[in-house]
């Protein structure tokens, strides 16, 4: 069997029970046991396997992992479909080398720190004032179609390893999508990989144009003037 | 009917060119892009500089930012709500009421070397950005 299926099927059980274990043991829907006040109903643990189970929290852990992961991976199926091109050529432009995919990292940095400061500086003005609305949902697109794409692109590369690239897209995006959740849901340190995934993707979406491939650069500008 | 090829064939030099012409102008061209490549380096550190000053006029600051936002916490926007359910019409006069405060607050909380730091690094991040997304770098490794 080739090593790279080994690697694949243990990644998958891994990332399933890394989910498994961060909503049996860490309290990761805690919005939305504030919001329901569900905090204080806890079961008491004396045969511990059967409270967990019965424990409203981990229930609600349960439901919001699961309904991230669905969340996520239908919405990455919906950029497949709209923008296929657009995916493909932010995929290929991701896989030509980890110093691509650092560059894009800074790019996502630079992007937020510049959309930051051009935020609170638009709040002085009136005519500006939407700007950080728009900015910020310009932002969020860009990054969580980079971030469908990088989801896509691993699962892409993992399988073609694998020798089983003659499989469907959606296989490709479904493994990417569910090795990244899981790196995003590993307690305490799963914000930071979230943050470095959505300023990574962000940097992919801005830096091809979001996905057109034509370079930044006022060329077209220029060939006006010389006209 | 002469065209422009004749015209640049005129202009030629009918002397032989030099045999050292190719190294002349091999050695301009290295000069030309290591003067560029030291400006460049030269830029990047200037920026650098200049956004160490601006984090420096900003930080000190953010203090000021923070405690004049409106309180965001998980309880408020619960209150918030429960209160659009009760009443949208009211809740949402409200809501743009609150912001409108908060960014009159802010406005009025700002000073001069606040804004000049933002200033600052908006211009540092923008030529980062447009540095990086160009494709400079890459028609330099070309032409090298």
């Amino acid at each position: 069997m080739n090593r790279w299926r080994i690697l694949i099927v243990a990644l998958v059980i891994l990332a399933l029970l890394s989910m498994v274990l961060s909503a049996l043991f860490f309290d990761i829907a805690w919005w939305r046991q504030s919001l329901a006040s569900i905090g204080a109903e806890r079961a008491p643990h004396k045969a511990w396997r059967l409270a967990l189970l019965q424990d409203v929290g981990v229930r609600a852990n349960f439901a919001s992992l699961f309904a991230n992961l669905v969340t996520m991976y239908l919405f990455g199926v919906l950029i497949l479909y709209l923008a296929p091109d657009r995916v493909r050529h932010m995929s290929q432009e991701s896989s030509t080398g980890w110093q691509r995919v650092f560059k894009f990292f800074a790019v996502g940095v630079l992007v937020i720190v510049l959309m930051g400061a051009v935020s609170i500086l638009s709040l002085l003005t009136v005519q500006t004032m939407p700007l950080p609305i728009i900015l910020g949902v310009v932002f969020l697109l860009s990054a969580l179609g980079g971030m469908v794409t990088l989801a896509y692109q691993l699962g892409k590369t993992m399988l073609a390893r694998a020798e089983w690239s003659g499989r469907s897209p959606l296989l490709s995006l479904a493994l990417g999508t569910l090795i990244l959740f899981a790196l995003t849901n590993v307690p305490y340190l799963g914000g930071f990989f979230l943050i470095i995934v959505l300023l990574t993707g962000a940097g992919m979406s801005i830096a091809t144009r979001f996905g057109s491939g034509k370079p930044w650069n006022l060329l077209p500008l220029m060939e006006d003037v010389q006209v | 009917m002469s065209d422009w090829l004749d015209d640049l064939l005129e202009m030629m030099p009918v002397d032989p060119y030099p045999e050292d012409l190719a190294e002349r102008v091999q050695a301009r061209l290295a000069l030309v892009r290591r003067r560029s490549r030291r400006t460049r380096h030269v830029l990047h550190l200037v920026l650098v500089l200049v956004s160490i000053v601006g984090l420096w006029l900003i930080l000190p600051r953010a203090e000021m930012f923070l405690t004049s936002a409106p309180n965001l916490s998980l309880g408020a926007f619960e209150e918030w709500l429960s209160a659009l359910a009760r009443s949208p019409g009211e809740s949402l006069l409200n809501f743009i009421g609150t912001i409108a405060t908060w960014i009159s607050g802010l406005a009025s909380a700002l000073d001069i070397e606040f804004v000049l730091g933002l200033g600052i690094l908006t211009a540092s991040a923008l030529y980062g950005v447009i540095n990086l997304l160009s494709n400079g770098a890459a028609q330099e490794e070309v032409m090298a």
